[in-house]
């Protein structure tokens, strides 16, 4: 039976020789039964200790965790109906496949013969039953990880929590994993809560991304959410690759009105956000995606430095004349070498606009309406 | 021609690389035999004879028939494996213990791990003063706690006591050796991935599933190999006991090897004393062959 997960202002801290780290701070999110969530950030933002909590491994030192309606704050990892998949993988490295996949049905005493029932329906669904005599150190990476999937499948769980089980394994392993974790999600009747650092895997496989920064909750919406609409430009600049471009730029007055006017740009601006901000430095976001080689309502000189190719699209990564970084995508890049000079057209309506602190004015559907006059 | 050169300059890698062998090879098997293969041998040998350091007559195997026929033998025996067993088992059982508790993150561990080398780093000598100091029937810490306690009502001379002979030795042997189980075991413990206790935790194994299930596979290559090591040593041992008690009182703690010796020193008869060092070599080849053929030591937990 899935069931929702509740964090109410957890906090964790570790306290070592007098010093306080703050490891997870005021994190309050509910993530739904039987949903697929993906707890996103960069190494040490707090994700693994996110996930450990739930799991019962860590103590919050406030704060209140609970499973639907039941307080699990203080309760042991036994008690809570878990599964959990290790970066480590941790099979027993001592038993062979199949006792691995069954002993946690073992010690909660399961007989033997609906034991094996349910290890062989695992090894079926997940292509090992080949391996089932074996030992972990006989078998590839992808198929430990399958292993190690297989006993948290076996089992049941209410919740199924999984922390980067795919970083050691190659591209193309990941991709064929993936495909599977999500198979074992649509399988389960559980509610699965998937770490990662890779923020590829986060948009592809969930319902919904935690993304953690520092140990504080930066934003927790659907992927397309999180890409198109991020509340900082923290996330703006973690989800999607390239990274989004940032543009510094000031808030002017002009004879049109308000303006986002930076090198080489004046994105005409709603006066119902930026009237009271006349003066202040912002930063535009652009991603390198929305940058094209022909057309677009404003432009942008982008001296080019290196040019990657990714299949058919062309990544060029250069700088504008006053020496910010920028990224731009295109399949029209093909030619472009580098010291070239390129100019690069943008929309208004795909930008962000950032404050100071890095938190969103609006997005570009606010700036979409303020077409430029001189513009066809 | 080419062939030939060919053969010729494989034929000169192989002498090469024969030569190598052979020279990396005679001085081990010069070594060996000058002290190992030749003194067995000797020693052995020794044993055939009747008086063979003096007028040296063939004897057979009737040192042997005299040994195995003495009215004490079945007792030195006994000594021995009791000595030898208790010993290896308790200084096991108490390396284990320690290993497991420094292991957990406990405050002080690191200390404690520090004073572990202690015991074992003291002479033997010194290690028996100290028990013997703390047995002492007169100004002994022991007796003194066990009449306060009303244990005992009069303190007891442990080291010169028939029934406590033996155990008074077997607790300051376990003391010294205690500790050699403990560095084996908390090394191999150490190399557990902690994240197969915390998986166990979260499939729903009890802390004591978890140590019969994780933690005693992986000792398992530990265990046998300190069982085995540390068995032989002690059934070898002379030292400690002899040095303690000279193998009293009245034979209480007269082991083997100190059987040995007092046949040698005491009562100069070297082909008795080689014959029954003879007789344990071959009593602990048997328990070794056994030992393997049970235990299969080489099976490891592999990763």
């Amino acid at each position: 039976m899935a069931r929702p997960i509740h964090l109410d202002s957890v906090r964790k801290e570790y306290r070592s020789a007098g010093s306080v780290h703050v490891a997870v701070d005021d994190l309050t999110l509910s993530i739904p039964e039987g949903s697929f969530t993906t707890l996103v950030g960069p190494s040490g933002c707090g994700k693994t200790t996110t996930l450990r909590m739930i799991a019962g491994l860590e103590t919050p030192t406030e704060g209140r965790l609970s499973f639907g309606d039941e307080d699990v704050t203080g309760q042991s990892p036994q008690d809570r109906n878990c599964a959990m998949v290790f970066q480590s993988i941790a099979l027993y490295p001592h038993m062979t496949v199949r006792r691995n996949i069954g002993y946690g049905l073992k010690v909660q005493g399961v007989p033997k013969d609906e034991r094996d029932r349910r290890i062989d329906e695992a090894a079926e669904t997940l292509q090992i039953t080949e391996q089932l005599e074996k030992m972990p150190a006989e078998l590839s990476g992808g198929q430990q990880q399958r292993v190690a999937l297989g006993s948290a499948f076996v089992q049941d769980p209410d919740v199924l929590l999984l922390d980067e089980p795919m970083s050691d394994l190659d591209a193309k392993l990941k991709a064929e994993l993936r495909v599977e974790v999500q198979r074992l999600h649509q399988e389960l009747d559980a509610t699965v809560v998937y770490v990662t650092h890779d923020q590829t895997e986060a948009m592809t496989m969930s319902d919904q991304v935690i993304l953690l920064n520092q140990g504080r909750l930066e934003q927790f919406a659907p992927p397309g959410e999180l890409f198109d609409a991020p509340v900082s430009e923290y996330v703006a600049r973690f989800i999607g690759t390239p990274s989004t471009n940032l543009l510094p730029a000031t808030v002017a007055e002009t004879d049109d009105g308000y303006a986002l006017a930076g090198d080489g740009f004046g994105v005409l601006a709603p006066a119902d956000r930026f009237a009271d901000r006349v003066g202040d430095s912002i930063t535009v976001g652009i991603r390198p995606q929305y940058l094209s080689a022909d057309g677009g309502d404003y432009e942008l000189t982008v001296i080019a430095g290196v040019v990657e190719q990714l299949g058919t699209e062309f990544v060029v990564h250069g700088h504008t004349p006053d020496g910010t970084d920028v990224d731009a995508v295109s399949t029209a890049f093909g030619a472009v070498e580098h010291g070239d000079e390129l100019v690069v057209g943008f929309d208004p309506g795909d930008l962000f606009v950032f404050d100071a602190d890095g938190r969103t004015i609006c997005h570009g559907d606010a700036l979409a309406g303020e077409t430029p006059r001189q513009s066809p | 021609m080419s062939t030939v050169t060919s053969v010729r300059s494989s034929l000169a890698e192989f002498d090469e690389r024969r030569l190598l062998l052979l020279a990396t090879f005679l001085p081990l098997a010069a070594f060996f035999t000058l002290v190992w293969a030749i003194p067995i041998a000797y020693a052995l040998g020794m044993s055939l004879f009747e008086n063979p350091t003096r007028a040296a007559s063939f004897a057979g195997l009737s040192n042997y028939v005299e040994i195995l026929t003495a009215e004490q033998f079945p007792l030195f025996l006994w000594n021995s494996v009791l000595y030898a067993v208790s010993t290896t088992v308790f200084s096991l059982l108490l390396g284990l213990g320690l290993a497991l508790v420094v292991n957990q993150q406990i405050r002080g561990g690191s200390v404690l791990r520090t004073m572990m080398i202690f015991p074992y780093l003291l002479p033997t000598l010194v290690v028996i003063f100290i028990w013997q100091f703390l047995f002492d029937p007169n100004i002994g810490v022991v007796n003194q706690w066990l009449v306060d306690f009303g244990v005992v009502a009069d303190p007891i001379a442990f080291f010169s006591t028939i029934e406590w002979a033996m155990a008074a030795v077997a607790v300051t042997s376990v003391w010294k050796f205690g500790s050699f189980a403990f560095f084996i075991l908390l090394a191999r413990l150490q190399a557990i991935d902690p994240n197969l206790y915390e998986r166990a935790r979260v499939e729903g194994a009890s802390t004591w599933q978890a140590f019969r299930d994780i933690t005693v596979p992986h000792l398992r290559g530990a265990i046998l190999i300190i069982l085995l090591v540390r068995g032989i040593w002690m059934f070898n041992k002379f030292d400690i006991i002899y040095l303690s008690t000279r193998g009293g009182p009245l034979n209480a703690t007269t082991t083997l090897p100190i059987r040995v010796y007092e046949l040698a020193f005491n009562e100069v008869n070297f082909g008795a004393a080689t014959a029954l060092a003879g007789i344990m070599f071959f009593l602990l080849a048997g328990v070794a062959v056994v030992y393997f053929r049970v235990f299969e030591p080489e099976k490891e937990v592999t990763h």
